[in-house]
């Protein structure tokens, strides 16, 4: 039944014959009312026909219908329109109204803003459904009590129970942080106290009363949970339904500019810079009209256009990604070939993916072009000559690095050898004369000079073997084999000292244990994009250290491989090289400390400082006239064979057999305990691993590295140690002085 | 119910302006109140049918509608109204058919309710209520020329009064 009105209508009564405004009527009405706000035909529909438009409205809609005039209030918020609300309650599935509350009161407490007790808009509230309002913090401090203080708050002579008053009050569990506590109102506590103090104890009265209210309590706890549920279950539906349209539109609009002739990367937002509006017009849970499509066609077309001219790169790298990652998959597919024909070397995607015909491939048409199987099959066809040609230039490309650094080290050591030989000649030759002058007559000098010694740098040419005969097709080159041939590979800026073996078995693809780090740099990055050296000084060092373990020039690789991680630093009492390292890593450790030593000295020449100073790892007699620690810096297992229980020396000289023999690939963990221990005295210059000592460390630790050496102060480093006793050991090692500075026998200040 | 004969008929209608639409039978009796009068008049084809509620403007637009919808099944009857859709939704026709300014709109809607054609009422009220949905009520003011005859007081009070306003 449509409600009447009892407002004062400016328009005819109820019913079907209000067409008495015809429109040529109205326009000349509206024409001389011009300046006046016109009048909204809206509110001079019938009732009926207001009912009817109500009709169609959500309980939301009706509520802010209601707030607009009084006519709409007067009609909505009549009793006679509770159909409206039951309509529109019916249609969303809501909950019957409680006997407390009526429809408009509950669309107010669902979807109302604001704290229904102050107002306050804007203020975070909550909605409390037992106490049918809802409340921001303030009010609810206020209005609301813990049920826990009941106790305290009952006076005597109201002769009730606090379970009583308790369930005689609507309830609400509200959880504060980690706390979680029953509260009630503050009124209704009053109310009620009131109304007992009223009837007498034990009354028939009283009792009804307590009853009711107890019956009452439960009642609006059990309708307010109602209602939470079903207001929880339609904001998620709400949410839903507000995602699908936003995904309806995002559909509409990508086809629409599909249809315009745009292309997917045209509609890719992905490498959008802020203020660019894409996704902001996207994400829209109103549907698209034609009247808006009017409006966001333009932004975004215009959004295309940046695209277009400024992320054109961005976009030609992304397909080049996804070319490449079509072409991993033809490859992955074709490895095993792939594998024979580069003898093992070459395994890295980035390697075949950087070879000339896989690359052309890829960029064909700016990588447009998908890698389908017949352009694939296309490359296949020359793909193992290439992949064999690229595994060749690795292979002669470490070949030569070792070769020159080879002859650049047995130049050093022939110098060497001359000057110590030239040197010793002229001793003798003085001695000879000083004996002449005393001694005429006497010919014991035989000594010939070196310039006149043929058979000289003999022993020297050999111990730095740098031919590759008896090479075999299918072997590894015989330089290569050697001990002393160390490369220096670095990927992405990082450095590591390795064998040609640990550098091909970290790219190749069948490994002992699978990486827990698949996408490191070492195997993310291409032949091309690594750079591999090597040095004299990196053969010289390894050269005297193999001399110094007591082994030949010719040990073999494999056999230094084959010892693992247990060589160990002499000069060291702490840091990995004093617990054991492996062959590379003991020749970077010995270079390490060398740099260092240098690194020291050129601070003494730029201060103009005479701090003593002395590389305690020298391995060269002549360049810092004394070896501390005698002549054995290193030690080794020399029973290594038998713990491992193989390989010998000769092992290894197969591609084939590179992975196998040579040792055990490292487990990750392992390795970084290896490099990154945590008992390592961060800070500390010497003793470890050099570069992994920051000097400005030990402020941090200024704690533990308590006794700081004076000396190293005077070049401006800050070096720390735990005791006493282990800075006299600094001192004695890295200046040759005692405590207090003064020079030990033989030691110098280096500059 | 209508028969073969009916449907060839031709109906004579006047409206308020004096404008006179002949239309086929079938068209006309889209609407229950034509009908209902055509019953009363019997076969006497001659006699027009006086709709003083209606101007011409108006009763052209809705005889497009009933042309439209001229093989539409019979309206539900009347018991079936309470239940009602509440979906918004309006079909492509009838949603282009009513892209018209607000005038137009609530004539065409007064027309429905007064020839009694249920479905052109529905799409009118679901039109008007598309036009109201998801809006604040000073958008909706807006939209209709709603003067807001509140008091600044009163409007902050209707925030808090929600009982029935026989309840306050």
């Amino acid at each position: 039944m449509p409600p009447t009105r009892n407002i004062k209508a400016t328009h005819t009564g109820s019913g079907g014959s209000t067409l008495n405004h015809a429109p040529p009527k109205k326009q000349a009405t509206r024409k001389k009312s011009s300046k006046k706000v016109a009048p909204s035909l809206l509110l001079t529909m019938p009732n009926e026909i207001l009912a009817e438009i109500a009709k169609h409205l959500s309980p939301e809609d009706l509520l802010r219908l209601a707030r607009t005039s009084r006519l709409w209030r007067c009609i909505l918020m009549s009793k006679t329109s509770k159909f409206i609300w039951e309509g529109a309650f019916a249609e969303l599935k809501m909950p019957k109204c409680p006997a407390d509350m009526n429809e408009p009161q509950i669309v107010d407490l669902l979807f109302g803003k604001g704290c229904t007790s102050c107002l306050a808009p804007r203020t975070c509230k909550e909605t409390f459904f037992v106490f049918r309002a809802r409340l921001c913090k303030r009010c609810k401090e206020e209005l609301c009590f813990e049920t826990s203080e009941l106790e305290k708050m009952i006076p005597l002579s109201a002769s009730i129970s606090v379970e009583d008053v308790s369930s005689m009050l609507p309830r609400a569990w509200v959880v504060t942080g980690r706390k979680m506590e029953e509260y009630a109102l503050r009124s209704e506590y009053d109310s009620i106290m009131r109304v007992l103090q009223e009837y007498p104890h034990g009354s028939e009265e009283r009792n009804v009363y307590i009853a009711e209210k107890k019956e009452s309590a439960r009642a609006i706890i059990e309708s307010a949970a109602e209602m939470k549920r079903w207001f929880e279950d339609h904001e998620r539906e709400k949410m839903i339904e507000h995602h699908k349209a936003i995904v309806m539109r995002r559909i509409t609009i990508t086809n629409k500019l599909k249809e315009l002739g745009y292309t997917e990367e045209d509609l890719d937002s992905r490498f959008d810079e802020r203020g660019w509006k894409w996704n902001s017009l996207l994400d829209i849970s109103s549907p698209l009209t034609e009247k808006s499509w009017r409006l966001v066609f333009p932004q975004l077309s215009n959004t295309i256009e940046l695209r277009r001219a400024l992320k054109a790169p961005e976009f030609h790298e992304l397909r080049r990604f996804k070319r490449e990652g079509e072409m991993k998959a033809h490859l992955s597919e074709s490895r095993p070939q792939l594998e024979i024909f580069a003898k093992h070397k070459l395994f890295l995607d980035a390697d075949l993916l950087e070879l000339p015909i896989v690359k052309e491939l890829i960029e064909e048409n700016e990588c447009r072009i998908p890698v389908t199987e017949e352009r694939w099959l296309a490359v296949w066809n020359i793909l193992p000559q290439a992949v064999e040609d690229l595994a060749t230039q690795i292979e002669e490309e470490c070949d030569e690095v070792v070769h020159e650094a080879k002859k650049l080290a047995m130049q050093l050591a022939k110098d060497r050898y001359y000057a110590i030989a030239e040197k010793s000649w002229e001793e003798q030759q003085e001695r000879f004369a000083q004996r002449s002058s005393d001694d005429e007559g006497d010919t014991e000098y035989e000594d010939i000079h070196p310039d006149e010694d043929g058979d000289t740098f003999e022993d020297i040419e050999y111990n730095y073997q740098f031919d590759n005969r008896g090479h075999q097709e299918g072997s590894v080159p015989l330089r290569l084999l050697s001990a002393q041939s160390l490369l220096e590979v670095e990927i992405e800026g990082v450095k590591t000292l390795t064998s040609y073996a640990a550098f091909l078995r970290k790219r190749a693809s069948k490994r002992f244990f699978i990486s827990h780090e698949p996408d490191c740099a070492e195997r993310r990055v291409a032949w091309s994009d690594v750079n591999v050296s090597s040095s004299k000084e990196i053969v010289d060092t390894a050269e005297s250290l193999l001399e110094d373990i007591q082994l030949t020039p010719q040990a073999k690789m494999a056999y230094m491989m084959a010892c693992g991680s247990n060589f160990r630093c002499k000069h060291c009492f702490r840091g990995p090289a004093a617990r054991g390292v492996t062959w590379p890593e003991l020749v970077q450790h010995f270079l390490d400390e060398l740099q260092a030593y240098r690194d020291l000295c050129e601070k003494n020449i730029e201060q103009r400082a005479s701090v003593p100073l002395q590389n305690d790892h020298c391995l060269d007699v002549g360049e810092c006239g004394r070896v501390v620690g005698g002549h054995e810096h290193v030690t080794m297992p020399h029973d290594i064979q038998n713990i491992a229980g193989g390989p010998f020396t000769d092992a290894g000289q197969s591609y084939t057999e590179l992975a196998a023999t040579w040792g055990f690939e490292l487990h990750p963990g392992i390795a970084d305990y290896l490099h990154l221990n945590g008992d390592e005295p961060a800070g500390v210059p010497f003793g470890g691993l050099a570069d992994m000592m920051p000097y400005e460390g030990v402020e941090a630790n200024n704690d533990i590295y308590t006794e700081k050496c004076r000396l190293c102060a005077a070049l401006g480093v800050v070096h720390g140690e735990m005791s006493p006793m282990l800075l006299v050991a600094h001192m004695e090692r890295k200046h040759g002085t005692d405590l207090d500075g003064n020079l030990l026998g033989g030691a110098n200040a280096t500059t | 119910m209508s028969t073969t004969e009916d449907k060839t008929r031709k109906v004579k209608l006047v409206t308020s302006d004096n404008e006179e639409f002949e239309v086929d039978w079938e068209v006309a009796t889209r609407s229950v109140l034509i009908k209902h009068m055509l019953e009363d008049i019997g076969e006497s084809e001659e006699q027009a049918i006086p709709l003083p509620n209606v101007t011409a403007n108006v009763l052209k637009k809705v005889l497009e509608w009933c042309e439209h919808h001229r093989k539409d099944p019979e309206p539900a009857p009347e018991s079936s109204d309470d239940n009602r859709k509440r979906t918004l939704e309006i079909g492509d026709w009838d949603a282009k058919f009513i892209q018209v300014d607000q005038e137009m709109l609530f004539e065409i809607i007064l027309a429905a309710n007064y020839l009694d054609i249920k479905a052109l009422l529905d799409v009118g009220c679901k039109t008007v209520a598309n036009m109201i949905k998801g809006k604040q009520p000073e958008e909706i003011r807006k939209m209709f020329n709603i003067v807001n005859d509140f008091t600044p007081e009163e409007e902050a009070q209707i925030k808090k009064e929600n009982e029935w306003a026989e309840d306050r």
